[in-house]
C-alpha cells in the first residue's frame, strides 16, 4: 500500500541492542575511571588562553596568590 | 619534584588543583603550577551605602560605609541574594581597576570613614581584602567585614590584625543545613566567630531564616544558648527575612511571625540586642538593656535619632556594646 512503512524484520533488533549496549559500557567504563582515578580531577577548568588575554589587557588581576604550597606528588 | 599540582589553604576546602584547573570558590587558579588570584583590585561591586545595611547596628551608626565586592564565594547558597555575583566566575563579570590604595582614597574622596569588604564573600579575595584594609587602617578609616566566615583559621587570624568589625553569617546551628544547602560546614564557622571575638573584632550576627529549612524553633534556641555562652549576651543578632532567590524560588517569603517567634527565643535567651531585618519597621531600635529606653531610632536603613553619650545610655548611664566613633 502506498506511504505503508515497511515492517522491522525482529532480526533488526538484536543488532540495535548490541549497539546500545556496547555504548552503555563506554560510557559507564569512561565514568568510572573518571571517578575512581586519583589523577583526574573533577575541579572546573580554566580557559587558560582566554584568562591570560584577560590578564593581558587588565581585567583580570593574575596576582600571585597566598596561603598555597605545590603539591609533592599527584 | 614539582607535577605542577597545588593546594589552596586558604579555606578549608583546600582544593588541590592541577595546572589549569580553578578553585571552588571560581577566583583562584592554577596556571603553569603558581596559584593567582584573579580579583586582586578587580572589584565588580563598589557602593556607598548606610552601614545599617551590612547590616551593622552597633558600628558607627548614621554613617556612609565604601562596599566593595569581587566575583566568587566558597559557599554556594541555595538561596544566594548575590548570587549573580557571588556565583559567577571573574571572566563573567565586569570588573573595575581599583586596586588597595585607590579603594582608601576613593572612601575618603566619598566622605566615608570605613571600607566593607561585602556582598559576595571577603575571604575570597583575601589579599585584596585584607591590603585594602591594611591601607585604610593607616589613613584612620575603618574596615568591616561582612562574611559567612569560611576560611582557615591562619589567613582569619592575619586578616583579624586589619579588621574592625564584621558581621558573621550563621546561616543555622545545623551542620547538615551547612553541608546540604551552602556547601559548607558549621564547625568552622564557629570557629571563626570563636577566633574573631579573641582577636578583638567587633561581631554582629546575621541569621536568615529560610521557611521549613531553618525555622525550627529548637535550633534557633541552641543558636541563641551558643551565642550567649561563646560571645555574651551584648553580641547583637540580626534575624533576617528569606525571599525567594536563585535556586530557591519555590519557597515563600518568611512570615512576620516567624522572625518575631525567633526575636523572642533570643530574647528569653538573654540576648540583649535582637533585631528583625528585611521588615521595615519591625525591631529596628536600639533598646538600653538595663533601662529600656529607646537609645537608637530605625526606619529602614535610616537613623532617625541617637542619644547614646559617649556609648552609654543618657538616662541610667549603662554601657553599650559597639564602636560608636
Amino acid at each position: 500500500m502506498p506511504g505503508e512503512k515497511p515492517k522491522r524484520k525482529i532480526r533488526d533488533f538484536p543488532f540495535i541492542a548490541a549497539i546500545a549496549m556496547t555504548l552503555f559500557l563506554a560510557v559507564a567504563v569512561i565514568h568510572v575511571v573518571r571517578t575512581q582515578s586519583t589523577t583526574v580531577s573533577s575541579n572546573p577548568k580554566v580557559d587558560v588562553k582566554r584568562v591570560q588575554t584577560m590578564i593581558n589587557q587588565g581585567r583580570l588581576s593574575g596576582r600571585e596568590a597566598e596561603h598555597w604550597e605545590v603539591m609533592p606528588k599527584q | 619534584m614539582n607535577t605542577g599540582w597545588v593546594k589552596c589553604t586558604l579555606c578549608p576546602k583546600e582544593c588541590e588543583l592541577g595546572p589549569g584547573e580553578r578553585g571552588n570558590c571560581r577566583v583562584r587558579v592554577n596556571i603553569d603550577g603558581k596559584l593567582l588570584t584573579l580579583v586582586y583590585g578587580k572589584p565588580c561591586a563598589v557602593h556607598i551605602d548606610p552601614i545599617e545595611k551590612k547590616p551593622m547596628f552597633h558600628f558607627l551608626p548614621g554613617t556612609s560605609i565604601f562596599s566593595i565586592a569581587t566575583a566568587g564565594c566558597n559557599l554556594h547558597c541555595k538561596f544566594c541574594q548575590n548570587w549573580d555575583i557571588s556565583q559567577k566566575e571573574p571572566e563573567d563579570t565586569e570588573n573595575g581597576d581599583l586596586p588597595p590604595e585607590k579603594v582608601v582614597q576613593a572612601a575618603r574622596d566619598s566622605g566615608c570613614n570605613s571600607i566593607a569588604y561585602t556582598y559576595s564573600e571577603p575571604m575570597i579575595f583575601f589579599e585584596y581584602t585584607r591590603d585594602a584594609s591594611s591601607i585604610a587602617r593607616q589613613a584612620g578609616l575603618k574596615n568591616i567585614l561582612v562574611t559567612a566566615g569560611y576560611i582557615s583559621e591562619k589567613p582569619l587570624r592575619e586578616l583579624c590584625k586589619v579588621t574592625d568589625g564584621a558581621n558573621l553569617d550563621i546561616k543555622a546551628f545545623s551542620d547538615d543545613y551547612y553541608r546540604n544547602v551552602c556547601d559548607g560546614d558549621l564547625a568552622t564557622v564557629l570557629k571563626t566567630f570563636e577566633v574573631m571575638k579573641e582577636e578583638g573584632v567587633f561581631l554582629e550576627i546575621t541569621n536568615l531564616i529560610v521557611p521549613t529549612l531553618n525555622d525550627d524553633p529548637g535550633m534557633i534556641r541552641e543558636l541563641c544558648r551558643w551565642l550567649v555562652k561563646n560571645g555574651g549576651p551584648d553580641v547583637p543578632l540580626h534575624f533576617s527575612r528569606f525571599f525567594p532567590m536563585y535556586l530557591m524560588r519555590n519557597l515563600y517569603p518568611t512570615p512576620q511571625k516567624t522572625l518575631e517567634t525567633a526575636r523572642d527565643i533570643a530574647k528569653e535567651e538573654g540576648l540583649h540586642f535582637v533585631y528583625v531585618g528585611n521588615v521595615p519597621g519591625v525591631d529596628e531600635d536600639t533598646n538600653c538593656p538595663q533601662c529600656g529606653i529607646v537609645l537608637i531610632s530605625r526606619i529602614g536603613y535610616s537613623v532617625t535619632a541617637n542619644k547614646l553619650v559617649n556609648g552609654h545610655c543618657p538616662n541610667c548611664n549603662a554601657v553599650i556594646a559597639g564602636v560608636w566613633k
